[in-house]
Order: structure tokens, then sequence, then C-alpha cells
């Protein structure tokens, strides 16, 4: 009896080690680990351990690796724990809960996938739309075919692998626009990302690679680029029609001048630069473009100066997957200032006062309110 | 004339080791299992000088790291895969030095310690660089 006691405190400890490893901060390497332990292990003490971990330090505690793990514990207590870290706004890691979600795809979170195709979050949207599919609810087709004009690429891509799941080919344009993607942010190509991806799915369906190769250049693409099209033409002639106007792909070889990207795990991307011709360009695949004024460009200018006399070989404020980043011209070249969690100096908050201002003006009070609602984060700590 | 040889010969031992170019992907190339034999094109790193380029995985501090995780992608921390234990090279400075978070790859030259370290039930990595400094 005793010893049957023993073992099972020891065997209690070990859960409890594994939950606690599958979250440290100081061990990421210990993550994958610690889930696959954990997964491999099952049952109700680990629901247990794991509810009192929660209980005891917040969602907030929990790491991306565990939260993605949760979809493999069969427990309605992780499923109830999964839905309510989906539905917490604050919750660090929203789209990694939604996609262990969507592997679970329980009729019962039909709702939350519903609810999830309009989340701010791309990564929620993307999410509840392939959930929707392994639920086969037909109900949401026509919000899902409204996703197909989406302004990420990587929700409009899904809207359309998934349309073509329930039999329905009205995607294939969207991914065949997306083979002509040439957004290239600083040096990262987000444009061969898109053409990659929508190739590999597009061979699959044609059975035929079309002789093009996504790594290449704009010129040797061009005839695999035209095979596919005359492809998509003999089911659907009129394709280019059905593109919607966000997913269509536009010449993007202008010079830009100015750079700012923010990234954040808790709230969201938002990109922005200033190209050579003084237009203001707002996006990340879709980009949206306004043409400055001579005074708001001068306004603009007036902040970044401010911006450009930081010492940019520092970073600020803490570090993480939540962070600003300028890029500033050095010559011939780009350098970079980063502004972690509540690290923004405040030199740089004219510059965000007067982006916020600007953006509002000429791209209205959605785009603004997007910028707005996680600024926050990086003012300065008191 | 000699003296003259001595003296190339000389100059040339002051002259810092040349640390050899680690392509990160031989290191994560293959598929770990608990305490396998790793292939021999990765422990032959073991005890080279190396220069190794990858990115730093962010951790809260931002300033001032005397030790670090190196992994291959940049999408390793957030936003993609999680990194199995042969994406990461535990980073521990020299002493003195310290290094700046960024998002740019960055590399790091040192001395390359193939090792599956374990404690218990816990494997603690399989890629360790120790005396490291930031080279650009």
């Amino acid at each position: 009896m005793i010893l049957a006691l023993v073992l099972l405190l020891q065997e209690s400890n070990k859960i409890a080690q594994e939950v606690e490893f599958a979250n440290a901060k100081d061990k990421p390497q210990f993550h994958v680990q610690a889930v696959r332990k954990l997964r491999d292990r099952g049952g109700p003490a680990v629901a247990d351990e794991i509810g009192r971990f929660v209980a005891a330090h917040g969602h907030n505690a929990l790491s991306i690796a565990f939260t993605e793990g949760l979809g493999e514990l069969e427990d309605p207590r992780l499923h109830a724990l999964l839905e309510t870290l989906v539905r917490d706004k604050d919750f660090l890691w929203r789209p990694t809960a939604m996609r262990a979600l969507a592997h679970q795809a329980a009729p019962g979170s039909l709702g939350d996938f519903r609810k999830g195709l309009g989340d701010k979050l791309w990564g929620c949207r993307a999410a509840s739309i392939l959930a929707l599919e392994k639920l086969g609810d037909r109900e949401s087709l026509g919000a899902i075919r409204a996703l197909l004009g989406d302004d990420v690429y990587d929700v409009r891509a899904q809207a359309a692998r998934t349309l073509y799941a329930f039999g329905d080919s009205s995607g294939l344009p969207v991914l065949v626009e997306a083979l002509r993607a040439d957004t290239v942010w600083f040096g990262i190509d987000y444009g061969q990302i898109a053409r990659e991806d929508a190739w590999t799915f597009l061979k699959k369906v044609a059975k035929d690679d079309f002789g093009y190769k996504p790594w290449e250049t704009a010129e040797q693409r061009a005839p695999g680029l035209a095979k596919a099209e005359a492809w998509l033409e003999q089911s659907i002639p009129d394709w280019r029609s059905r593109v919607p106007a966000q997913a269509r792909m536009r010449a993007s070889s202008v010079e830009y001048v100015f750079g700012f990207e923010r990234r954040s795990c808790q709230r969201g991307d938002f990109f922005f630069r200033l190209d050579k011709e003084g237009n203001l360009v707002v996006g990340y695949f879709t980009l949206e473009t306004a043409k400055l004024s001579a005074e708001e460009l001068r306004q603009f200018h007036a902040a970044l100066d401010k911006v450009k006399r930081l010492d940019r070989s520092i970073p600020y404020g803490q570090g993480g997957c939540d962070f600003e980043q300028f890029y500033l011209p050095e010559s011939s070249r780009f350098d970079k200032l980063w502004i972690g969690i509540q690290g923004r100096p405040s030199q740089v908050e004219p510059f965000t006062t007067m982006a916020l201002d600007l953006l509002r003006k000429k791209f209205g009070e959605r785009v603004a309110e997007e910028f707005r609602q996680s600024s926050d984060l990086f003012r300065m700590s008191e | 004339m000699k003296r003259l040889v001595l003296l190339l010969v000389l100059a040339g031992c002051s002259k810092p080791p040349e640390a050899a170019p680690l392509a990160f992907q031989t290191l994560g190339a293959f598929e770990y299992k608990d305490k396998m034999k790793l292939p021999d094109d990765v422990a032959r790193w073991n005890g080279k000088l190396v220069t190794a380029t990858g990115f730093m995985n962010p951790t809260s501090q931002a300033r001032h790291l005397t030790k670090f995780l190196l992994v291959k992608d940049r999408s390793s921390c957030c936003f993609g895969k999680r990194p199995q234990i042969n994406h990461f090279i535990e980073v521990s400075m020299k002493p003195g030095a310290t290094a700046d978070y960024s998002t740019d790859p960055v590399a790091i030259r040192g001395v390359l310690k193939v090792d599956d370290r374990w404690d218990g039930d816990w494997q603690l990595g399989l890629y360790w660089m120790e005396g490291a400094e930031v080279v650009k």
C-alpha cells in the first residue's frame, strides 16, 4: 500500500516536472521533448496537472510548443482549456490554440470556428477554415468563399484549398494569380513563399508542375506561368475576372526609402513603407498605396529624423516575438532599429503619433485601428 | 636569411587559427532518435573551431546576453515549426563578452562540442559552443 502510494507520488512529480519543462521560458530545448512525454503518457493525471499549472500561472505562462501539443492530448478538460485559450483575446498564442483546436475538429467547437473566420488574427482565420473543412461544414461555404478576398495570402490560399476539398474550384484563380506574387520586404521574399505554396497545391490538382519553378526569376518563370494560366482557362475561361481585388498581384518593383514592421504574437502584424515617389504603402502581401502631399512628407521626415538619431546598434525593450522594427536608409543599405515590448524610446513617440494620424487620413479608421491596437505594448514602461 | 624565415614562421604562429564555416543544415539534417549514434558528418565537427551562422532564439532579455540558443532558421521561435534538439546550438560567450539580440542572422565563432548530454530522462542538448564571440 505504502509502496503504491510512493510510486503514485513519484509519477505525479514526474508529470508536474514535464508540464513545467514544456513551458519553461529559459529551457526552450525541453519544450518538444516534454510535450512528447506528456502525449505518450496521456490520461487524466496529465489533464489534472495541466489544470493546476494554468490555475497557478495563467494562460500566458504556456509556451507555443505546449499550446500546439494540447491538440494531441485527448481529454475533455484540455479541449475546454483550448476553447478558453482561443477566446482569451490577451493569450499570446491564439492562432496556435486555434490550430490545436482545429486538429481536434470537435463538432462542439463549430461555433468557435465559424466565429474564427472573422478573427482579427490571420492565423486564427486560416485555422478556422481548415477546421470547418474537417467538420464538413457546408453552411460556412459562403463565408469561406468571401475569404478568397482576404488581405493575407495564407487565408486566401487556405480558403481556396478548403473550397476545392468541398468540390468547389472557385478558389483556383486565387492560387494561379499567386504564381505572380513578387512582394519583397527588405530582403525577405514573401512573394516566393506564396508562389511555392500555391504551386505545391496546383501541381497536385493539375497533375502537372507546368515546368514552373517558384524560386526562379520572373523571366524564367514566365513560360511555366503561361502554362498554368492556360490550364485554368480550360475549366474557367473568365478566371482573371474572378480574382478578388485584394488577391490581385500588383507590381511592387518600386524602390523603398523607409520601412516599418511590427510583428506581434499577441496582436498581429502591421507593415508600412514609404517609396521613392513619396507614396505610403501599407500591407503584407497585398499592398495599398496612398500618395503623400509635400507637407505630409515633410512631417513624416521630420518625425523620422528624431528616430534616426537613436543608437541603432542596441535593441530596446524586452526580447521576444513582439517587436517593432524600423528600416532606415544608411548609404546603400538599410539599418534596423529594433524595439521590443515596453522599450520604445520617447524620441520615437512623435513618429508613432504622426503615423497613426497619417494612416487614419489616408487609409481610414480600420487600418488606423489595426496599427493602434498593438502600439501600447511597446510604449516605454514608467 | 635564416632570421627572416624564423620571423615568417613566428608571424604565421601568432595568427589566430582559421575557423571553419559550419553549415547549420548539416547539424539538423537528420532525424534524431534518443541516444542514437550521431552521423559521421555531424560527429566530425566535435572540437573544431567553427563559425556558425543562425538566428538567436529570443528570450525576454534582449541585451548583454552571456548565453543564448542559436537556431537554424528565423521562424523557429514563433511563427513556424518547433525546433528539434538538433536544431539548437547552446552558445556561451567568452568571459567578458556579451551579445545583444538581433532578428538578423548572426555569425558566431567558437569551438563546437558535439555531445549528447542528458540529465536523467532529460536531454540537455547536442551542440554546444563555448568561449564564443559574435563575428558579424
